[in-house]
């Protein structure tokens, strides 16, 4: 699970967008993980035996409201998820 | 002799504010704090005219000599006339009048009556026990705070906000609190309709839209919220609610003095939240830092990353929060600020048409700075050019900032006796009174007439 704010608006993950420190959680068929993005990433190891493979995977990001699915892989596979963020348009200075 | 009730809270809002910062509790030391009122109305002819602000009247115009000595004096009736000084004028101006008589009627009633109020708040405040809070694992857990306890009486939402203004999207947040305030937030927009965009000019509390990451809010800075803020601590919490009807907690991290222009604080990768304390008379900010508290109640199949990096807290908050203002109304075109370390000297003005791309009418005027001591900061910010009228009808009135080539921007006059050119500029719309230019600074607030320097 990648999550980056878009600075330079190529709408493609370059080093230093990365969000840190994002509670993402991931459920299925009753587990339920979580884990805090570092440098935009995020990763979390699913048991074949207890999540076969093509289980929808839900993965939220609370903070941020959003959420997506993706099908568990197979074993020795990545399944990957993106949450692509805009940078917000800032003032020339402070108010 | 006739008082309002808006005069009325006025001085009891003074009132209080000065009995905490001299944490006059007690009666001996609330009759205390109005001997010394009445010394520096007697004195130094100062009176307030907002909770955060009094103004410096000449001690010797017949009409605070009048009102001190106890006589009646009419409102609206006979006015000074001919041979007074600018600042008797100024002195006899009807807002004025009003408070000058407050002083003299609602002293003693008013401290009765708020040191009745200050005993019964201290023993709400004693009976309250902050309770536990079910936090789940976080990055910086704080398990014996709850949140309803930290707001005990957030004050009203008043603010009214034009439909546009709102922030509409379910997630966005519709209001902030912390310590014991709260603020209704409206959706900031940079540049008003027609204007160059990048300009944030908050009116009241704003919260700056497509921030989500880092969500950035501007509240201004104000006795009520500097008195707000430095009664929290490191780890208090700060409150969010969302359009959705969500609550979004964050824990105070760090406080910092920054310039206008270190627009970096507003982006930042980390879930967090930036309240900036908004139209300080500076070219400084104030802003607040805190933590995004994402909780759930699982635990952790990973260590957390050690990648946040927090300022490191001190046991007190470094913050000073705003003194009141003292204005000086003054004629002479060279001003000493002994508490920025400046003074001020206009040597010209003008009356002009078009600033920039702006047409109206305009007064610029030439202006030196000059370090009465090493190492003074000096700002654009801390100047401006409006009118009477506007200074009248508006306690701690301030016009909208407006560029003009050659302002002043900020910085330090390192060596004393150096000094720096510059210009400032202001709208004189109205027409029908008489210029002014304004230099709030350290505390002090000069409100200088530019009759002369027109001339």
């Amino acid at each position: 699970m990648r999550v980056y704010i878009d600075a330079n608006g190529n709408r493609a993950f370059d080093i230093g967008e990365g969000v840190d420190d994002l509670l993402v959680l991931v459920s299925a068929q009753g587990y339920q993980v979580q884990t805090y993005t570092e440098n935009g990433l995020a990763r979390v190891q699913t048991d074949p035996a207890a999540i076969p493979e093509n289980t929808p995977l839900e993965i939220q990001t609370p903070y941020l409201h959003w959420s997506t699915t993706v099908k568990a892989p197979a074993s020795g596979v990545t399944a990957s998820a993106e949450l692509r963020l805009e940078l917000p348009v800032f003032p020339a200075f402070l108010p | 002799m006739t008082t309002s009730t808006a005069t009325a809270r006025i001085f009891d809002a003074y009132f209080r504010q000065r009995a905490e910062r001299a944490d006059a509790f007690s009666l001996g030391d609330q009759i205390a704090l109005v001997d010394t009122l009445l010394r520096e109305a007697e004195e130094q002819g100062m009176v307030p005219i907002a909770a955060d602000r009094v103004a410096r009247v000449p001690p010797d115009s017949p009409r605070v000599r009048a009102i001190l000595e106890g006589r009646d004096v009419a409102i609206g009736g006979a006015q000074i006339q001919g041979g007074q000084t600018w600042q008797q004028r100024m002195a006899a101006l009807p807002p004025l009048q009003k408070v000058l008589i407050l002083v003299a009627v609602f002293l003693v009633p008013g401290i009765l009556l708020w040191g009745l109020g200050a005993v019964r708040s201290r023993s709400l405040e004693a009976s309250e026990t902050p309770a536990a809070l079910a936090a789940a694992d976080t990055a910086t857990p704080t398990p014996t705070l709850d949140p309803a306890s930290l707001f005990p009486t957030p004050t009203p939402y008043g603010a009214v906000l034009a439909d546009s203004n709102i922030p509409d999207g379910p997630n966005d947040p519709v209001s902030i609190a912390f310590s014991s305030l709260a603020f209704t937030l409206g959706k900031a927009s940079l540049g008003a309709p027609g204007e160059p965009s990048g300009e944030w000019k908050p009116a009241v509390a704003e919260w700056l839209p497509g921030t989500e990451v880092r969500r950035v809010v501007a509240v201004p800075y104000s006795q009520e919220v500097g008195a707000a803020v430095a009664g929290m601590k490191y780890g208090d919490l700060l409150t969010l609610r969302l359009r959705s009807g969500e609550t979004a907690y964050y824990t105070l991290t760090d406080i910092r003095r920054v310039q206008r222009y270190q627009i970096e604080i507003l982006n930042d990768p980390h879930p967090s939240l930036v309240v900036i304390l908004h139209s300080e008379r500076s070219g400084e900010r104030w802003v607040l830092v805190a933590e995004a508290v994402q909780d759930t109640n699982l635990p952790l199949p990973t260590p957390r990353s050690g990648g946040f990096v927090f300022a490191t807290p001190t046991p007190d908050l470094a913050f000073t929060p705003p003194a009141p203002v003292t204005e000086v109304y003054t004629d002479s075109l060279t001003v000493d600020n002994p508490q920025a370390g400046l003074r001020l000297h206009i040597s010209h003005c003008a009356n002009v048409v078009q600033v920039g791309a702006a047409q109206g009418a305009f007064v610029v005027c030439d202006v030196t700075l000059t370090a009465l001591q090493d190492g003074v900061r000096y700002s654009g910010d801390t100047l401006a050019i409006t009118e009477r009228a506007q200074v009248e009808q508006v306690p701690g009135w301030w016009p909208a900032p407006l560029s003009v080539i050659g302002a002043f921007g900020t910085g330090e006059i390192p060596a004393a006796g150096q000094s720096l050119d510059g210009k400032v500029a202001g709208e004189v719309a109205k027409g029908r009174s008489a210029p002014l230019l304004l230099w709030e600074q350290g505390n002090l607030r000069f409100v200088i007439s530019l009759d002369e320097a027109l001339q």
